[in-house]
């Protein structure tokens, strides 16, 4: 008789963690939708408010202003991508990182700035410019420039990921333009695409900037009625209907075209290889004017703020909001890393848990964030839960419902550049699950890393949330500038938008710190 | 003729060919060496995809790379690779793959079409023309690789290491085509391979490189009869065994 087969353990292991991952999303998310859906049917006639034509006048110019945005977007953004991606230039990551910066920021800070700038009174500004600045066509140009580097970064790194032969045959065979035409952007079609829906979601629900520049679009309206002399929940949820059919389109449409492919193309993305272009003074040009329309609207921000005495004045606006802000966004960000972790090794993996929770994620993030602050009010507004509701708490569970995807597929993008055969023998030796996850994490500890800085950004940066369910005393940075930018000291506006970069910034910074020392593996 | 003179490449301080020499003339030659030894190097400086730090690089007397710097664009050397990998663009089909060099050229569209399905029909492919790549069998793909490269009618041809994912019987298949084709075309080959019995089928004379140099260089008789390193007694011994094996069997 042979020797006998190896005694299972912990085999409960991996059901549980997986439980666990499962159950901050659910909790997360579940509530909220449950809570609107009830809502909706409560409403006697949910299609009541779709009879006047200015209802849907105002969704089409959503629509319009949104597919706007991603058009321009698409078509500066792919060629700036691709040149940051494989051209051959001076300061290329300075400048990469300066262009991609503003992403981090919420849209209506740099909105601000452009104000500052190209405003009746701006630096650069008359009343031809301000006049640009808050029409319709002002409005998509102000999102596009905060949400372009959402198109060059992905389209940049799907580029990076294109096989290395696949480019060089097309070189050799028609040289680098046509190399990167019919070849590089094909091949990442799947990062464009995610970023193209990024972009469409993303300028559909902003709040701020077309608040601010006076613009009317539809999730105003569903705003509005969650506050002030119009509270009403019922209807909100109603107006918030055709927003949900449009996440599901939106998502049909990233599964089609991105999806797990997606994941596959970002994750392949970080080889070194020489470059396809060699110098060309008009490709620096564009890199140092994408740089620029970034870096711009912060200086501008920067100089109004110290220029009326804003920094001087900061301290006795600014409260708690900072700390407010720093520790939802933390709390938030552990616990999707902490889910990520997991669901984005399963989604690399492509089990079922994984894939099917990345579905719902993305939905979830596609959802005009108004909806999510409806489903958020109306599930835990009540005083059995008012522990979670009138405390900090309250913006954890909101930013973990929006933003989970970001954790689970910046972890499977990293994952899935691990050869499986490292997992398969760990467990042919009987590894349990968690010593496989640990061993994951070992060999990319920049997924973690990543997913937590990722999140963490995208948590200070909420605006459409944070604005809608912080409770009292418990107010972040973003909605503090917010309500000050219509009835405080504007120098003051500016210098808390700019303790707001600096704060981002610096938690960009140690991420990037502790990212480099992380992945060093010699 | 390609010709390499005194070519020496080095990547992040490290020298990968030392003072190499060759010259191809209207010929197929292998070139083999252990892995590692700068072979598929070698290649991408023939494309003009690296750059020597020193020596030139000469297609038909006309020099294309010089010390330091491309004198001729990867893309207007017309010089034509078979990929180890084949690297098919996956999104296109196997027409659109052959059309692509032709479009770079501005062939005429009743040109081109005749070309892509004269060379389809080389390589045994009519009516396989509209098929991507991953509804390709491999020995397919790896003849439509072979077509795109030819459809060209480049000044040179260089092939690295492509039979190196096939089976015994696609291979042999395959190695046969690329003789008839290529003893048809006589146009300067330059073939890496790891298998003496690809030099043996393919090639009239070896070039065996170790550590970035020309270890040594002949026919296989006289590699064999002389070896200058324990690789190339082991590689010529091997293709020696390959042509007697074929000369018994013919």
């Amino acid at each position: 008789m042979g020797r006998p087969l190896m005694v299972a353990r912990d085999k409960w292991q991996q059901p549980l963690i997986i439980a666990g991952a499962t159950a901050v999303i659910v909790v997360a998310i579940g509530p909220p939708l449950v809570a609107t859906l009830g809502q909706l049917i409560g409403v006697g006639d949910a299609l009541a408010p779709f009879a006047t034509v200015q209802v849907w006048r105002l969704l089409v110019r959503s629509l319009l202003l949104a597919a706007t945005v991603t058009a321009l977007a698409l078509a500066i953004g792919v060629p700036l991508g691709i040149t940051f991606a494989r051209a051959r230039m001076p300061f290329q990551r300075l400048l990469f990182g300066a262009h991609v910066s503003i992403l981090f920021l919420p849209p209506f800070l740099p909105t601000l700035g452009l104000f500052h700038l190209f405003g009746r009174e701006g630096y650069l500004g008359g009343p031809l410019s301000a006049a640009l600045l808050f029409s319709d066509l002002g409005c998509a140009l102000a999102l596009t420039i905060t949400l372009l580097p959402a198109v060059t970064a992905l389209t940049a790194i799907g580029a990076r990921g294109v096989d290395a032969s696949l480019e060089e045959a097309a070189r050799i065979a028609g040289g680098p333009w046509r190399a990167a035409a019919f070849v590089v952007a094909p091949n990442a079609a799947p990062a464009i695409a995610l970023a193209g829906v990024v972009v469409f979601a993303l300028a559909f629900s902003e709040l701020g900037v077309p608040m601010f520049l006076r613009t009317d679009v539809y999730p105003a309206l569903v705003f509005s009625r969650l506050g002030g002399m119009d509270f009403a929940p019922g209807e909100a949820a109603a107006f918030a209907l055709p927003l949900v059919v449009l996440a599901g389109a939106l998502m049909w449409i990233e599964q089609r075209l991105a999806g797990g492919r997606a994941v596959a193309a970002l994750g392949g993305g970080l080889r070194a290889r020489a470059p396809l272009f060699a110098f060309h003074p008009v490709m620096l040009g564009f890199s140092v004017l994408a740089a620029c329309a970034s870096l711009a609207p912060v200086a501008a921000l920067l100089a109004h703020g110290a220029e009326n005495g804003g920094f001087v004045e900061a301290s006795r606006w600014i409260g708690a909001a900072p700390f407010n802000s720093v520790l939802a966004a933390s709390l938030a960000a552990a616990l999707m890393t902490a889910a990520g972790a997991v669901l984005g090794v399963s989604l690399a993996w492509r089990g079922v848990t994984g894939v099917w929770f990345d579905r719902f994620t993305v939905l979830v993030f596609l959802l005009p964030s108004a909806i999510l602050g409806i489903g958020v009010a109306i599930a835990w507004n009540h005083s059995a839960t008012n522990w979670l509701y009138a405390s900090v708490l309250v913006l954890v569970v909101a930013y973990v419902a929006r933003y989970s995807a970001l954790a689970t597929r910046t972890v499977a993008a990293a994952i899935v550049q691990t050869p499986r055969s490292l997992d398969n023998a760990a467990r042919t030796i009987g590894a349990g699950y968690l010593e496989r996850l640990k061993l994951q994490f070992g060999i990319a500890p920049q997924a973690l890393l990543g997913a937590f800085a990722l999140t963490l950004v995208f948590s200070l940066r909420d605006l459409e949330t944070a604005v809608l369910l912080y409770p009292p005393g418990g107010e972040p940075l973003t909605a503090r500038i917010f309500t000050l930018e219509a009835n405080g000291p504007p120098g003051v506006v500016s210098a808390l938008a700019v303790l707001h970069v600096l704060i981002t910034f610096g938690a960009i910074g140690l991420a990037w710190l502790t990212l480099g020392q992380g992945s060093r593996h010699d | 003729m390609i010709e390499m003179h005194d070519v020496t490449v080095r990547l992040g301080g490290r020298t990968i060919l030392d003072r190499i020499n060759l010259s191809i003339g209207d010929e197929v030659v292998a070139l083999a060496g252990p892995s590692g030894c700068g072979k598929t190097t070698l290649l991408r400086v023939l494309l003009g995809l690296e750059t020597p730090a020193e020596g030139e690089v000469r297609i038909h007397g006309q020099v294309v790379s010089a010390p330091g710097r491309l004198v001729v664009l990867p893309e207007h050397r017309n010089i034509a690779m078979v990929f180890q990998d084949l690297a098919l663009w996956p999104h296109l089909t196997a027409r659109g793959n052959l059309a692509f060099g032709l479009n770079a050229r501005k062939v005429a569209r009743d040109e081109r079409e005749r070309r892509i399905a004269a060379a389809l029909a080389w390589v045994g492919l009519d009516g396989k023309a509209d098929k991507r790549p991953g509804q390709l069998s491999g020995g397919e793909r790896q003849r439509v690789a072979i077509a795109r490269a030819l459809v060209l009618d480049p000044c040179a041809l260089l092939l690295d290491e492509p039979f190196a994912s096939l089976d015994i019987l696609l291979k042999h298949e395959i190695l046969g085509l690329l003789a008839h084709l290529l003893a048809e075309r006589r146009l300067p080959t330059l073939c890496v391979t790891h298998e003496p019995r690809d030099a043996a089928t393919l090639a009239a004379r070896v070039i065996i490189l170790e550590g970035g140099r020309v270890a040594q260089h002949g026919t296989l008789d006289e590699i064999s009869s002389k070896p200058a390193t324990p690789f190339a007694n082991a590689f010529a011994r091997g293709a020696t065994e390959v042509r007697t094996s074929q000369s018994g069997q013919a």
